[in-house]
């Protein structure tokens, strides 16, 4: 069970100390469903930390800048609709000295696609169907038009004459990579600790030593910051950051997030089924006060499924203004003067999103206030979970990550029918989403996805709700800024005065 | 006694047989994992979901998977968690030292101070003195362990510094997490030990050993405890079953890498096998431990033994 580790390891204690002295930094990272289950790359990855520092994708989306860089390979190419050919980088070694080949990529590929794996991240890999071996240093990948690039920006190859030699759960519980960090320590469920790779390919990490632990509970991360336990913790929420921000050795960081808050309406019940009673409700709802009151102002409307950070995002596109005299006028046209009652209750989780219950109470309050009554229903992550996948959910809140940063993403996740479109589909937008993913041109691509969020718009296929920052309370000595992408980068942290 | 012995035995092996089905059952009923392991990923399509299924051998009828599990658990394997892809027996048993380090350094805080608290109460009854006592044994029962444990990391973590707020490793790791896991038992110890201690020291024996001369210690601790503890050391068997589900809190807040913190995210992540498993070795910890107190009791009192 303890991947090379001995019994009772403190990391808590190592980096107490070290936090401050030596050159480490310890993160206490979030629980629930975002546990580091497995560090073989092709059963998780994605906005886990730890994979980020011991291994390397392919090519990173910029958020700034909304362009696809350089990772490991060092340029690509468009070889044809389907055919895009990478080029890797001639330098880089995994951390036991083997080079990074072509090879390895259409190992990792091949292994993440191969059914028999069942593998929980093939979900992300949708668009891409293979890779092809060119040269030792040349790969095409072979997809969709649109999706390979997402794809490759959270596709970590791992090394394939080790992992077969080992076997898979040895190679899971030993990771070799080539990123900046050398595995050192696991104990599932509990913490990771890594070394910094000092032949790494790129600018090597002044941090030197790195522990992740796997914390359940909010109120504990806040305590062991406070403490000197904890460098640095995410998942801060909204209600903390005045106790953080009284504490002169901590400071409150935040980046705008790729996750999009809004409400789930069941578009087959009635009478949701009505487009009027669904522009009634997201005119009702005061979102903007639920950020700048909930949410301490960390945060900003959202019209669109995709945050403003992701490609081809629509700036044109206006949220639905909050008007509920408007709302109420509307509910009479749909034939509800009175407004109506809901006989199944709203639905939230609690302490998924940092703060979906309470909005979920305003957004309760709010629609009663337009004449539609309802219940509020609260679970935990899992039971609403649940629920929401069985199609149990007449109005609920949810939200959509986009850690891929794939244009199309949340909308093919949650309106295409192949996917889990089982709240709001419709024939036309599964033929729009159909065809973006055929499109080449960047020009046609930002013109199509401008058609599908202005169609799902329109229709109220969800009620837009808000894009919220990641906040992170942090170490006030460590020089680190927070990623859009949700994956905590130490790569160029440092501490200021030792 | 050997009848006895068998007759408790069987009992205890049901009960972990209840104990192992309803959680089988309980599990299936409540949600489908399949689901939840692509929570993360929308884009997954009814073809992943089923090779998933397959891999999970969650596609075969009820009853097959109930008797593999059978099968599989009394030859002492409780399968492979769902999340973790490792078997999950020894993921557990891995944890268990760390459980029962936390454990028992609650039991003994709780029979050295709950045993303070009620003699020094039964000694001075209806004084201040007692009435402070039950006063804090009424807040030992009734304070939240929750709460109590981020009280005393705020405290004694974050505003003096003294001990590590979590994790797990020399003793000043352990002095926190045990206290709070031990309020519960030594509230409950106090006030049997009190109750029982009044009622010793008025009997003939204590006035006899008093008229002998006998220094008042002595006549307390020898004469007094020794016949007042008896129930309370059967009560601190019966807590230390309390203690393993208390155990699950207190493991959750101080960051205790024990079973009880990997039971918890493993009910989060919905991760059947683990939880299985959990359910069992904590159904195992608890029917073994009634069974040693009776076992323990049968031996010191035939009466029970016989009836």
């Amino acid at each position: 069970m303890l991947a090379s580790c001995g019994k009772g390891s403190d990391p808590g204690a190592g980096s107490r100390e070290a936090g401050g002295r030596k050159n480490s930094v310890t993160m206490a990272a979030s629980g629930g469903a975002s546990y580091v289950l497995y560090m073989d790359p092709t059963l998780q990855g994605l906005r886990f930390s730890p994979h980020t520092h011991v291994y390397d994708p392919i090519v990173r989306y910029n958020p700034g800048t909304q362009q696809w860089e350089p990772m490991l390979a060092l340029s690509w190419e468009r070889i044809d609709r389907n055919r895009m050919r990478f080029y890797l980088r001639r330098e880089v070694e995994f951390h036991n000295g083997s080079p990074l080949t072509a090879h390895d990529v259409a190992f990792t590929l091949g292994r993440i696609k191969d059914p028999e794996l069942a593998s929980p991240v093939n979900g992300f890999y949708h668009a891409v169907s293979r890779a092809e071996v060119i040269d030792d240093h040349t790969f095409d990948v072979i997809g969709k038009a649109y999706g390979i690039l997402p794809a490759m920006n959270v596709f970590m190859p791992v090394d394939q004459e080790t992992f077969e030699a080992v076997g898979a759960e040895a190679y899971n519980l030993n990771p070799i990579g080539t990123g900046p960090y050398h595995f050192v320590e696991w104990e599932l469920d509990n913490f990771i600790t890594l070394r910094v790779n000092t032949d790494y390919w790129g600018e090597t990490p002044k941090i030197e030593h790195v522990t992740f632990r796997f914390v359940s509970d909010r109120a504990t991360k806040m305590l062991m910051l406070q403490s000197g336990e904890a460098d640095i913790i995410d998942e801060v929420s909204p209600d903390m950051i005045d106790d953080l921000e009284k504490h002169p050795q901590i400071d409150v960081r935040s980046v705008p997030s790729h996750r999009t808050n809004f409400i789930t309406i069941n578009t087959f019940r009635e009478p949701f089924d009505d487009v009027r009673v669904r522009q009634a409700m997201a005119h009702a709802i005061h979102w903007q006060e639920i950020i700048d009151k909930l949410y301490g102002g960390l945060g900003y409307r959202q019209a669109a499924l995709s945050p403003k950070i992701i490609e081809h995002y629509d700036p044109d596109l206006e949220p639905y203004d909050y008007d509920p005299e408007k709302a109420r006028q509307l509910l009479a046209e749909a034939g509800f003067p009175n407004g109506f009652t809901v006989d199944d209750p709203f639905k939230t989780p609690v302490g998924w999103m940092p703060i979906d219950n309470i909005a979920s109470e305003v957004i309760v309050a709010n629609l009663e206030a337009v004449g539609i009554r309802m219940g509020l229903w609260m679970a935990e992550e899992a039971s609403y979970n649940d629920k929401w996948l069985n199609k149990d959910v007449t109005l609920g809140f949810f939200s959509c990550g986009n850690q891929m940063f794939a244009a199309d993403f949340c909308y093919n996740a949650h309106f295409h029918p192949n996917f889990r479109g089982f709240y709001f589909n419709h024939p036309q937008l599964t033929n729009m989403l159909d065809d973006f993913s055929d499109t080449v041109d960047p020009d046609q691509q930002r013109a199509a996805m401008k058609e599908i969020q202005r169609f799902v718009h329109e229709n109220v296929g969800y009620i837009p709700g808000f894009v919220g920052d990641f906040i992170y309370g942090v170490n006030a000595k460590l020089e680190w800024e927070p990623s859009s992408d949700e994956r905590v980068y130490l790569h160029n942290a440092e501490w200021r005065s030792r | 006694m050997q009848r006895y012995f068998f007759k408790r035995f069987i009992r205890a092996v049901i009960v972990v047989w209840l104990v192992a089905t309803t959680f089988f059952f309980a599990l299936r009923m409540i949600s489908d994992p399949v689901e939840l392991l692509f929570s993360q990923s929308g884009m997954v399509t009814p073809q992943e979901k089923q090779a998933m299924r397959e891999f999970l051998k969650l596609d075969s009828p009820i009853h097959i998977q109930y008797a593999d599990f059978l099968f599989s658990a009394v030859q002492g394997d409780m399968g492979h968690s769902f999340r973790f892809r490792q078997p999950a027996l020894p993921m557990l048993l891995g944890r268990l030292p760390a459980t029962l380090e936390l454990t028992f350094a609650a039991l003994a805080i709780a029979a050295v101070i709950g045993s303070i608290l009620g003699i020094v109460a039964a000694l001075k009854p209806h004084t201040l003195v007692d009435h402070f006592t039950i006063f804090l044994s009424l807040l030992g029962q009734s304070v939240p362990v929750f709460w109590l444990g981020i009280v005393l990391m705020l405290i004694f973590a974050v505003q003096l510094g003294w001990l590590p707020a979590t994790g797990r490793g020399d003793l000043s790791h352990l002095i926190l997490p045990a206290f709070c896991l031990s309020t519960y038992p030594t509230a409950s110890v106090a006030r049997l030990l009190r109750s029982s201690m009044m009622d010793v020291m008025s009997q003939d024996y204590i006035r006899t050993a008093r008229a002998k001369g006998l220094p008042e210690t002595v006549v307390v601790i020898r004469h007094g405890l020794r016949n007042a503890a008896i129930p309370a050391i059967t009560m601190l068997g019966l807590l230390l079953s309390r203690l393993l589900g208390g155990a699950v809190v207190v493991e959750t807040i101080f960051d205790w890498p024990g079973i009880g913190s990997l039971a918890y995210k493993a009910i989060s992540l919905r991760d059947f096998t683990m939880v299985q498993a959990a359910s069992v070795v904590f159904g195992v910890a608890v029917v073994v431990t009634n069974f040693v107190v009776d076992m323990i009791y049968a031996w010191i009192d035939p009466r029970i033994r016989y009836a």
